[in-house]
Formats: C-alpha cells, sequence, structure tokens
C-alpha cells in the first residue's frame, strides 16, 4: 500500500478497548498514537499529523460532533467513529460534520481492517473517477465516461437520478454516505429531509441491479444512518 | 285579601241572585268559595274568609238587608251551623294540603338519595365518588361544598373544595380538624364555631371517621339546611361508606401490583443471572484456556476456544441488547420515530445483518412489487424482524425453510390501504396449543424450548414495539407444520405524494424513461429465493 507503515490515531477511553485494538492494529501492520481525550486527541492530531483517526463517541470531555468539527476546520485526515448502541443520534451528526465512517459496538476485528482499508483508499484517491472510467462490482459494469451501467452485459436504462445516486454511492464506495448527504448531492439542499425519495430510488436501483433486491450484496442499508455501496463482498462486513 | 276578594265576589253573586235563589243555595256559593280559598291559600286566609263569609251573608242576606242584627232566631242557628262548617272545610282541606306537601318533599329527598346511590354503585375509584357525592349535595343543598380527607401520613388535608369556600372561612382547616377529632357536626351557628358560615360534617364509615364534608349554603344561614338536616347526615355516610370502599380496594390493588412487581423482579434476577453468567463463564473458562494452556494447545483446539468466546459474546451482546430494549420500552423513554419506509428494504437490511447465521437456510421471500411506503421506525421494526427471524432459527431444525411475505389489506369498504400484514413462517416444532398468546408475555420461555438460551425478552420487546406502531402480532400453528407470525401495522397518514408529480425528475421524459415510485404499473410478485 504505503511504504511507511500508516500511523493512526485513536482517541478512546476505555483502556480495555483501547489495549485491544493496540494489539489487532500494531498486529495488522498499522502504528498507533493513543489518546484518552478529545483535547488531548485534538492535540495529538496537530502535533503527530495521523494517517487516520479512530474515535470513541463517549468521551467525557468532548462530544464526537465538537471533536470532527474542530478538526475539520484544518485537517481532512479520514476519522472513523466508535459507538455504542442508543446514540445513534451523535453518530449521525458526527458522520454529516465529516467523519467518514463508523463501527457500532461491539464490533470485529474484519470489520474494523475493512473500515480501515475503505478509509485509507479514499483518501489516497480523492478523486477515483479521474484515474479511471469503468467500475464494475458483482455483475454490474459502470462506465462513467459513456454514463452507461451495464448487467450481465446487457445495458440497463437508468433514469438520471438512479445514474446521480449510483455514482455518488460509487465514488465513495464501501463508505457509509447519511441520509442527508445522499438527498443533499442528488435533490439538492431543500430535500435533506425527504427521506422517502431514497427509499423509493434504492428499491428501484435495487430491482434492477441486484440479482435479488431483497437480499442485496451490494446496495446495502445502514438501518437509521444511510446507505453504503458494497464493492468486494468478501472484505466488507 | 285573596280571601276578601273572593268573598266579596260571592257575596255580590248572591246579592244579584237573591231574587231567584233562596238561602239555603246562596249558602252553597259560599261553601264553594271558602273550599276554593282553603285549597288555593292555606289555613290562614281560609279561616278569614269563613268569618267574612259568614259576616257577609248576615248583611247582605239576611232581613233585615244592609244589617248585622238578625231578626229572626232561625237565622242564627244558620248562621252558627254555616261558621261551624265552613272552618271544619278549611281545617280538613288544609291538612289534606299539607299532607300532599310533605309527600312531595319525602319524595324529593328519597329522590336525591337514590340518584346518590346510583352514581355511588355505578363509580369506580375514590375521585370520581366524592365528585359525585359533592355534585348532589351541591345541587340539592344549593351551597358550595369540600371535603378533607387525611393523607397518606395520616393528616387531614383539603382534598376539593368548591371555588370561592375557603376565602369566606377564617381557619376552614381548623374546624374541619375539630370535626374530625370530635367526630361531631359544628358550624354555621352550631358550637363551638357558631360564626363560621359553613356546617362541617364527619364523614363516619364503619372503620370510623373518613374525613369531614364542608357544606356552605348559598343564603348563608342555616334554615335552608335544617329542614334537610338529616338527609345531608344521610349523604355524608353514604359518601362515607363510598370512600371507605374505594381506598380499600385501591390497597388490595396496590398490594397485588407489588406481589406482581415482585415476582417479575424474581424471575428476571433468576432468567438474567443464568442466561448472563453462562455465557461469562463460557468466556472466561475458554479464555483462561488461552492465556494458561498455550503450549498444550494445538491450533485447532486454540481456534475452537477463540470460536467459542466469540459466540458467547454474540449471545451476551442480545441478551444486554434485549434487557435494554425492554428497560427503555417501559420506561416510556423509547419515542417512536415513524417514516416512510419500505419493507423491502427493511427485510434486506436484517438479511444482511444475519447473512452469516442464515448460511445453509432456504429463505423465501415473497414481495409484491407495488408494496407501498409503511409508516414505521425503521430501527425498531428491523429489531421486530430480527428477533423473529433468530427465534426462527434457534427453534427450527437447520436446513428448513423460512417464508416471509407481506400484502396490503384494504380497510373495510374504503379503497384506500388500510393495514400491512407481514407473516414469517418457519418449518420448526411449532406452538403448543394455548401457548400462542403466552409466548409474548415478557420471560415466558416454552417447555419445548427451555434448553435454548435467552431471557424470554425477544417476543416481548416485538409486541410492545408493533403495538407502539399501533399494531398486532400474532402467532399461530401454520398448516403443514411449524410456527407463523403476523404482524399487522396500519397504513395511516397521507403517502408521501409521488415524486414525479413533485417534477423533480422532469428530464426523465425526454430520455425515455420515468422515475417512478416504486411503479405502481408493475404489479404482481417477484419471489425471491436465497441461497
Amino acid at each position: 500500500m504505503i511504504e511507511k507503515e500508516p500511523t493512526i490515531l485513536l482517541v478512546e477511553d476505555e483502556q480495555p478497548i483501547r489495549r485491544f485494538l493496540r494489539v489487532t492494529l500494531v498486529s495488522n501492520g498499522y502504528k498507533l498514537i493513543e489518546a484518552a481525550g478529545g483535547q488531548e486527541g485534538l492535540m495529538l492530531a496537530a502535533t503527530e499529523k495521523p494517517d487516520l483517526i479512530i474515535l470513541d463517541l463517549g468521551l467525557p470531555d468532548m462530544d464526537g460532533l465538537d471533536f470532527t468539527r474542530q478538526l475539520r476546520e484544518w485537517c481532512s485526515t479520514p476519522v472513523i467513529v466508535l459507538s455504542a448502541r442508543g446514540q445513534e443520534d451523535d453518530k449521525i451528526s458526527a458522520l454529516d460534520a465529516g467523519a467518514d465512517d463508523y463501527l457500532t459496538k461491539p464490533f470485529g476485528t474484519g470489520e474494523l481492517l475493512a473500515r480501515l482499508r475503505v478509509a485509507f483508499r479514499h483518501h489516497d484517491q480523492i478523486k477515483p473517477e479521474a484515474n479511471e472510467t469503468s467500475y464494475s462490482f458483482g455483475a454490474v459494469t459502470i462506465d462513467l465516461a459513456k454514463r452507461q451501467v451495464f448487467k450481465d452485459g446487457i445495458e440497463l436504462h437508468l433514469t438520471p437520478i438512479e445514474y446521480k445516486l449510483l455514482t455518488l454511492l460509487l465514488r465513495h464506495s464501501g463508505r457509509v454516505l447519511t441520509h442527508k448527504q445522499l438527498l443533499k448531492d442528488v435533490w439538492g439542499d431543500a430535500y435533506s429531509d425527504e427521506h422517502h425519495y431514497l427509499r423509493v430510488y434504492m428499491g428501484q436501483l435495487r430491482h434492477k441491479l441486484e440479482d435479488d433486491a431483497a437480499r442485496p450484496k451490494h446496495l446495502i442499508t445502514e438501518p437509521g444512518v444511510g446507505y453504503r455501496l458494497r464493492i468486494d463482498h468478501s472484505h466488507d462486513d | 285579601m285573596a280571601a276578601i276578594l273572593v268573598t266579596g265576589l260571592a257575596t255580590a253573586l248572591c246579592s244579584y241572585a237573591s231574587n231567584y235563589l233562596d238561602h239555603s243555595n246562596l249558602i252553597m256559593i259560599y261553601l264553594a268559595s271558602i273550599v276554593f280559598v282553603a285549597t288555593r291559600f292555606g289555613r290562614g286566609p281560609s279561616i278569614l274568609a269563613s268569618l267574612l263569609a259568614v259576616g257577609e251573608f248576615d248583611y247582605f242576606c239576611v232581613p233585615p238587608h244592609f244589617s248585622f242584627v238578625v231578626t229572626d232566631t232561625q237565622y242564627f242557628i244558620t248562621l252558627a251551623v254555616m261558621l261551624i262548617v265552613t272552618i271544619l272545610i278549611t281545617t280538613l282541606t288544609s291538612e289534606v294540603k299539607s299532607q300532599v306537601e310533605l309527600g312531595k318533599t319525602r319524595e324529593k329527598r328519597s329522590e336525591a338519595l337514590r340518584a346518590l346511590s346510583t352514581d355511588m354503585s355505578l363509580l369506580r375509584g375514590r375521585d370520581k365518588l366524592i365528585a359525585a357525592a359533592l355534585r348532589h349535595v351541591r345541587t340539592f343543598f344549593d351551597a358550595r361544598v369540600g371535603i378533607y380527607l387525611p393523607d397518606a401520613t395520616g393528616k387531614l388535608c383539603e382534598y376539593t373544595a368548591d371555588p370561592g369556600l375557603v376565602k369566606a372561612e377564617r381557619q376552614p382547616s381548623e374546624i374541619a380538624l375539630w370535626t374530625f377529632q370530635n367526630r361531631q357536626m359544628c358550624g354555621l351557628g352550631k358550637e363551638p364555631f357558631a360564626s363560621a358560615p359553613s356546617l362541617y360534617l364527619p364523614l363516619m364509615a364503619s372503620q370510623g371517621v373518613m374525613g369531614v364534608l364542608q357544606v356552605s349554603p348559598s343564603s348563608g344561614s342555616r334554615s335552608t339546611v335544617d329542614p334537610d338536616l338529616e338527609l345531608l347526615e344521610t349523604f355524608a355516610n353514604q359518601t362515607a361508606l363510598c370512600i371507605e370502599v374505594a381506598t380499600l380496594s385501591e390497597c388490595t390493588q396496590a398490594a397485588s401490583i407489588q406481589i406482581e412487581r415482585e415476582e417479575l423482579r424474581n424471575v428476571l434476577l433468576s432468567s438474567v443471572s443464568h442466561d448472563l453468567r453462562t455465557p461469562l463463564a463460557t468466556i472466561t473458562g475458554a479464555s483462561s484456556s488461552l492465556v494458561e494452556d498455550k503450549f498444550s494447545l494445538n491450533e485447532s483446539q486454540k481456534q475452537e476456544l477463540a470460536q467459542v468466546i466469540l459466540e458467547e459474546a454474540e449471545h451476551l451482546n442480545n441478551h444486554v441488547r434485549n434487557l435494554l430494549e425492554m428497560t427503555k420500552l417501559e420506561s416510556g423513554s423509547l419515542t417512536v420515530k415513524k417514516k416512510w419506509h419500505s419493507i423491502e428494504e427493511t427485510v434486506g437490511a436484517c438479511m444482511t445483518r444475519l447473512e452469516r447465521h442464515l448460511t445453509g437456510r432456504q429463505i423465501h421471500i415473497q414481495l409484491p412489487l407495488d408494496l407501498p411506503l409503511v409508516p414505521f421506525d425503521e430501527i425498531l421494526i428491523q429489531q421486530v424482524f430480527l428477533n423473529l427471524l433468530e427465534n426462527a432459527v434457534k427453534y427450527t431444525p437447520p436446513g428448513s425453510d423460512i417464508d416471509i411475505d407481506a400484502h396490503v389489506e384494504p380497510a373495510g369498504k374504503d379503497t384506500a390501504p388500510g393495514w400491512i400484514e407481514i407473516a414469517i413462517r418457519d418449518r420448526g416444532p411449532g406452538l403448543k396449543p394455548g401457548e400462542e398468546d403466552k409466548i409474548f408475555v415478557k420471560f415466558y420461555r416454552s417447555v419445548a424450548t427451555s434448553q435454548h438460551m435467552g431471557v424470554g425478552l425477544g417476543l416481548a420487546i416485538c409486541r410492545a414495539i408493533i403495538k407502539a406502531h399501533g399494531g398486532t402480532i400474532t402467532a399461530a400453528n401454520r398448516q403443514g407444520g411449524g410456527a407463523e407470525f403476523r404482524i399487522k401495522m396500519p397504513l395511516d397518514g397521507m403517502p408521501p405524494a409521488s415524486i414525479i408529480e413533485l417534477g423533480l425528475d422532469n428530464d426523465d421524459q425526454a430520455a425515455g424513461h420515468t422515475d417512478t415510485a416504486l411503479s405502481g404499473a408493475q404489479t404482481g410478485t417477484v419471489a425471491h429465493t436465497g441461497e
């Protein structure tokens, strides 16, 4: 991937979680810096310039939203938030404020490493479509230059909104996009609360792209949060 | 006045008629007028009328006319008999009249009592009984009323009072307390608080004094209460008895709730401690093996221990999740955030989530293409589906089928959609007869399933969530074997406007494709069969 081992800043007040993540991340080839609070985390983010930040939402001195906002004022380092059940609103506001992805506790190592890979990939190549014009997942191929979508080699007819939605998810493939982010980008600011548009269009997209719309393999729903395009089925959980 | 007028009229008639009629008939006219006065105006006026009648008869009709002098001695007898007869008529008539009036008063009282006891027997709960009793006293006695009852600590407090009642008094609570302690009526002219403008009555019941009734007649004087004082006391006693009964039944109810709660707590403690400790014991054991026996274990053994730890941790996580969910549901801190969602999408999210657990299972999902969006809370309904599917996986043999389908049920004659019904069916052992409803009760665990883990909360949570959505969830045995869970949720509210109508995607027409809201043109069912 990158020659130097990537540095991860872990902002987490719970000692056992830090311990478990330290072992897991170091054994997987990452360098780890730890902070037990938000203020310390922000300071370390400035001095150590990590490649990625893992942020716990239950910090005693700062909430995730404030941390993300302050961080995003001067730095675009990818942020993955760790949330417990019942912190849905915090999670969504952190994502809307610029966090890149989330994991709900308890989570498995497989999930964590998959999220890290996705975050690093997006950070390394900010505009994938500038380099490549063709993408594929499952039986679906998307030609961005010609604005064509194929399934099993047969061209699909997508409406402009379906196409816009699909390319947006593709640009962020593997990452969660919140309802608000999707609605704003596809329909515009005024529609950021019209969640049912997304239900309808995601349903249509699934019927066109998935083998079985009721058991999606790629257009994944993150209940209460948003959607995620899963390109590599074996790695992402 | 009336007596003078009526006898005057009779005299006028007689003096006119005296030319044609003899004296005995003239006397009859006077008698008729006396009877009239006696029935209409009572005793006093009729006696006056009697005297006047005799005088006037003597003056106008008895010769010599226009003089009280009686020349014929026969007329002495006539006049004397006339006087006696008129007074007799007067007395008898007014007696009958007062009897009738007394009867009417009695009837009014017994009617008031009957209305009170009807209310008392129909109403339940202390507050309602007291309100009804006060209403009766207020209307019957035209008074402002209030009631004092002892609180939980036994201190006498004002329970309720009509507006303006308290201000009129100097120290109503002090008087009420005296009444309560001495169990005697006082106030409104009765010592020791004779100057108080209200009457205070103790509410006496079988177990002693229950409280104090305060009655302040709007006339401000005792005279309006006195005739019906006995009735007022009966009212007070009846009210006291009702308060006593209501208080006793409230105590019994509270006690039984307390017992139920304690039983529930015991069941909770035992199942929670069992269901949390078992996985914890397994995790502790397996991980300590990994730490301590690391040289004697081979790779596959280590792998197995790690696998056990992972699985048990997942179980533990599920238990804790269910417990938290139940606590939230019960404390009412869980709010249902209804939005328009697609059943297909929520089922799909469950499939993604349960991917690993569902391997080797045939899941048949049959959802009509024209299924509308349904108003529900995505997270909560997903929880319901997850619990039902996890149960289906847990209680049925590996490899057996699970079926999910949904359809819309129109509401009655209306053409608008009324309900959505979603069914999850399995081919497991099914339910025992009579168990169909019990399985939704908290901590209930089917005898057939007792070897399985779980605190018996999953289905109780499902029912609570569906209920919070205004729907129902029922279980039944399925034809051909297996269990069947049916969820019904209302399609209330206006479905969101079609996106076409909003003109958001109007450039589609040119491209030849149209964005439609889950195209209504496509009907029929698509079968999704997995794995």
